[in-house]
């Protein structure tokens, strides 16, 4: 990964030891490498900035000795830094894929040298003075803070997160006077989640608030975009803090995407536009991809924020009852209301009524990255060996655990052939086998064979075979750069970057061939990628 | 009834027959009648047991005797010992059939002579060979006029003791395509509201198989509910309870499960793993870096990236 992204040798040897190796100090990093410490020293601190290494100090007898450590899910995270990019443009335009961008080169910026940086690389677009566009840039940089895409770093956020947790445990524990229980250090540990959530929960970091009126005076905290009369509270990002892309963000928004699209498949368009109206509403307090449910949604707010071009009346067939005699459609507002009854009642049951609230709603996302998980399973089985595969696992993901015989009644196969697609399940890792002797000897023949599908263990197994393609795809791209090393290194030369006619026909030709190859392999690596954050992070 | 029945025969079968399935023993019918001498009796079930108008059991330790329906008292009575109890053995077995080995265990006779009394009763057309889809290997007997029963058959699903993959999938893919036709509106773009009530249980997909006269065979209900849990198990349709409605109150369907199917949209297959070699690839759990099978040397790579 590093090769790629830092392309220097230094910072893979580095890097490579840590993920290997797992945590340590400076000195034992040297002697892995082998590397100067100066060295060392440099490679961490790129890594630090980019986000890649967290560090913990413990004091150990009279010194105090810092750890370095790999992020491990930043790390992955970077795989999907063309999709980040992708989005950002769609999001927030072109000016939005400009700052991720210049975020994702440099690690963590603040907001001035971002802005600066956007405009040195980009330039400023043709009848436009630099001020103006200089605005445009803060604009979409708060818009990215607001939206929670870009997310401020302070500096503890380069410790390990483990060892902040320690600490603050540590520090609770320390106050008593016997050592804790073990319910004690439970309630302890429940109550400092509690604490980190509402951290996580509450305003954004690095945002203030600013009275719109001539006088710079700094607002105090309070209710957001409140107006009163001329008055206008804006919010904006403080010049002092540095920032990042939000990769949990994203990744949140592509899960409540794919949610919506369940929808265009299962009903019409019109569906998946409200459902993708009640996620953005209820995107704001989404903090992770693990939680139960979003945040109740009324249908009022959703009326008002569907998009000006949804067609709520049209696409609904009515019975002849419903009409009343002068088959009249009813109103925009009633034919929501059957949308959302629609949703409700769709069988997937991810939208229901919030409960005691009337005209709430809330979104089950839990069951919904399991429909979304179980589809991708399903679409990899079926891609794979084929439908009738797909049919048994569904059938032992509806009914538990069966046995051959079972399994080949339900499903209207005869044995033979159900026994040789359960084995080659099961060694794909979709399947799991359970054995119940009936007698204390277990013989064979005394012994019930039941199969069953483990959705998490599928799930992780599978994981695991798309991170291998993932590495062999990016291991044909290294071979595919060595075997043209030479063209490459011609290439890079500045004579042949200003000039390309110096390139003879055949080497732009074999150039033109590399360049679709890398395409291709870079393609699928991030479509591989897409495939794992559904079964990992969803 | 038989005329060369003595008196006492006769009654005592008359009796048998009385008594019915439950059958009759000696301590009932010496109940009945204490005034018929004991052997005289003994005499006459003798005979009436040789030639075949009544049976025994062992039950509970005491013998208990049933009489045989008059038009099974010919075939029965023209056999002679072995062949007849090989007969009723077979014949208790009704139309589940029975297989050779419980034949010999139930009879205590040896193999060769159970061969025997097949053969023999075989080529008077009494009993017929036939095959179980539960155990294909064996070999069971029924009686000649007796039709297999669904157990020993399959039901409609079989033809000739294998399961019919061919006519299953036709089947459910003409039970699909009636489904979803009946789940949408005719515009695509539309979808029906929820109060829509119109959604078809198995006993309405059974008369439209049975009026388009996809099937030749007769199918229940239940075997028409079958092929759809396997449409359900396809991701094709969905399952749920019908709205309760009043107007409900079709007489001529058996509405006796409130489950009526949905289709799903068809979705294609596809997934972006198997677009490249190592979705598919055979060997893939050898393939490490700098191994005999690698991605550098790749051949399924080679093909694929060489368009």
């Amino acid at each position: 990964m590093e090769y790629i992204h830092f392309s220097l040798n230094m910072y893979q040897k580095v890097a490579n030891v840590l993920i290997r190796k797992g945590r340590m100090p400076v000195g034992l990093i040297v002697n892995f490498t082998a590397l100067k410490p100066r060295q060392v020293r440099e490679c961490l601190f790129v890594l630090i900035q980019h986000n890649l290494v967290v560090y913990a100090e413990s004091q150990e007898k009279s010194r105090i000795v810092t750890y370095y450590e790999i992020n491990r899910t930043e790390l992955l995270h970077r795989v999907l830094i063309p999709k980040v990019l992708h989005s950002s443009q769609e999001w927030f335009e072109r000016d939005g894929a400009l700052i991720a961008e210049s975020l994702l080169t440099h690690g963590k910026l603040t907001i001035t040298d971002c802005v600066a940086d956007v405009l040195t690389t980009s330039g400023v677009a043709p009848g436009k003075t630099t001020t103006q566009r200089t605005q445009l840039l803060n604009k979409a940089f708060t818009r990215m803070v607001k939206e929670k895409c870009l997310i401020a770093v302070r500096p503890s956020d380069s410790l390990t997160a483990a060892d902040k947790d320690m600490a603050e445990e540590k520090r609770e524990t320390d106050k008593m006077t016997l050592p804790p229980t073990a319910a004690e250090l439970a309630s302890i540990r429940k109550v400092l989640g509690a604490q980190k959530q509402a951290e996580q929960n509450s305003t954004i970091v690095g945002l203030k608030r600013r009275l719109d009126t001539m006088d710079d005076s700094y607002g105090e905290k309070r209710p957001r975009l409140l107006t009163d009369g001329d008055l206008v509270i804006i919010e904006e990002v403080e010049t002092d803090v540095y920032f990042k892309v939000n990769f949990e963000r994203f990744i949140i928004r592509w899960r409540n995407v794919q949610i919506a699209n369940l929808y265009e498949a299962r009903l019409n368009p019109t569906a998946k536009t409200i459902m993708q109206t009640i996620m953005n509403l209820a995107e704001e307090r989404m903090i992770n991809c693990k939680e139960e449910h979003s945040s109740p949604v009324s249908i009022m707010l959703l009326l008002n924020s569907l998009p000006k071009d949804t067609n709520l009346i049209d696409t609904l067939e009515f019975d002849p009852s419903d009409l009343g005699p002068n088959n009249t459609k009813p109103k925009i507002h009633e034919c929501l209301d059957k949308y959302i009854q629609i949703l409700e009642e769709d069988l997937m049951k991810i939208l229901k009524k919030d409960g005691g609230r009337s005209g709430q709603y809330v979104i089950n996302l839990k069951s919904a990255s399991q429909i979304l998980k179980k589809n991708l399973i399903q679409g990899i089985v079926s891609a794979r060996f084929g439908a009738p595969y797909v049919r048994i696992m569904n059938m032992l993901a509806d009914k538990g655990k069966l046995e051959e015989k079972q399994i080949s009644r339900f499903s209207m196969m005869p044995v033979k052939d159900v026994r040789e697609k359960l084995t080659t399940l099961c060694t794909f890792g979709v399947l799991n086998l359970q054995e119940v002797p009936k007698t204390k000897e277990r013989t064979p023949s005394r012994t019930y064979y039941l199969w069953e599908v483990i959705l998490p263990r599928a799930a992780d197994t599978l994981t695991d075979r798309l991170y291998h393609t993932m590495g062999n795809l990016r291991q044909r791209r290294f071979v595919e750069r060595a075997k043209r090393a030479v063209l490459l290194n011609k290439c890079e030369r500045t004579d042949v970057k200003a000039d390309d006619s110096l390139l003879n026909a055949a080497e732009k030709k074999e150039l033109e061939t590399l360049n679709s190859v890398l395409e291709m392999l870079e393609m699928q690596e991030l479509r591989i990628a897409e495939m794992v954050i559904t079964l990992r992070d969803f | 009834m038989a005329t060369n029945l003595t008196p006492l025969e006769e009654l005592f079968y008359q009796e048998c027959l009385k008594a019915g399935n439950n059958g009759l023993t000696y301590t009932d019918f010496s109940g009945i009648h204490p005034d018929s001498p004991v052997m005289d009796t003994a005499i006459a079930m003798n005979s009436l047991l040789g030639r075949g108008f009544i049976e025994v059991f062992q039950v509970r330790g005491e013998q208990v005797y049933k009489a045989l329906k008059k038009e099974e008292i010919g075939k029965a009575g023209a056999l002679q010992g072995e062949e007849q109890v090989v007969y009723n053995t077979i014949r208790a077995s009704g139309n589940e059939g029975i297989w050779t080995k419980h034949l010999k265990s139930k009879t205590n006779l040896h193999e060769a002579v159970i061969k025997r009394c097949l053969r023999a009763l075989e080529q008077k057309a009494l009993v017929k060979a036939i095959k179980s889809v539960k155990h294909p290997t064996r070999k069971l007997y029924m009686l000649m006029e007796l039709t297999p029963s669904v157990e020993v058959t399959g039901g409609p699903w079989f033809t000739d003791q294998e399961l019919d993959v061919d006519f299953v999938e036709q089947l459910t893919n003409q039970c699909y395509k009636y489904i979803l036709m009946k789940s949408f509106p005719r515009d695509a773009s539309c979808i029906f509201t929820s109060t829509h009530s119109a959604y078809p249980s198995a006993a309405m997909v059974r008369k439209y198989i049975m009026d388009k006269r996809i099937s030749q065979v007769d199918l229940s209900v239940d075997d028409i509910t079958m092929l759809l849990d396997v449409l359900v198990y396809d991701g094709k349709v969905e399952r749920f309870i019908a709205l309760v409605d009043e107007d409900w109150d079709d007489e001529d369907m058996d509405t006796d499960s409130d489950w009526v199917y949905k289709a799903v949209r068809d979705k294609k297959a596809e997934s972006a793993w198997q677009d490249c070699p190592c979705g598919v690839c055979p060997v893939a759990d050898f393939c490490t870096e700098g191994g005999p099978v690698n991605p550098a040397g790749c051949n399924y790579y080679n093909k694929w990236l060489d368009f």
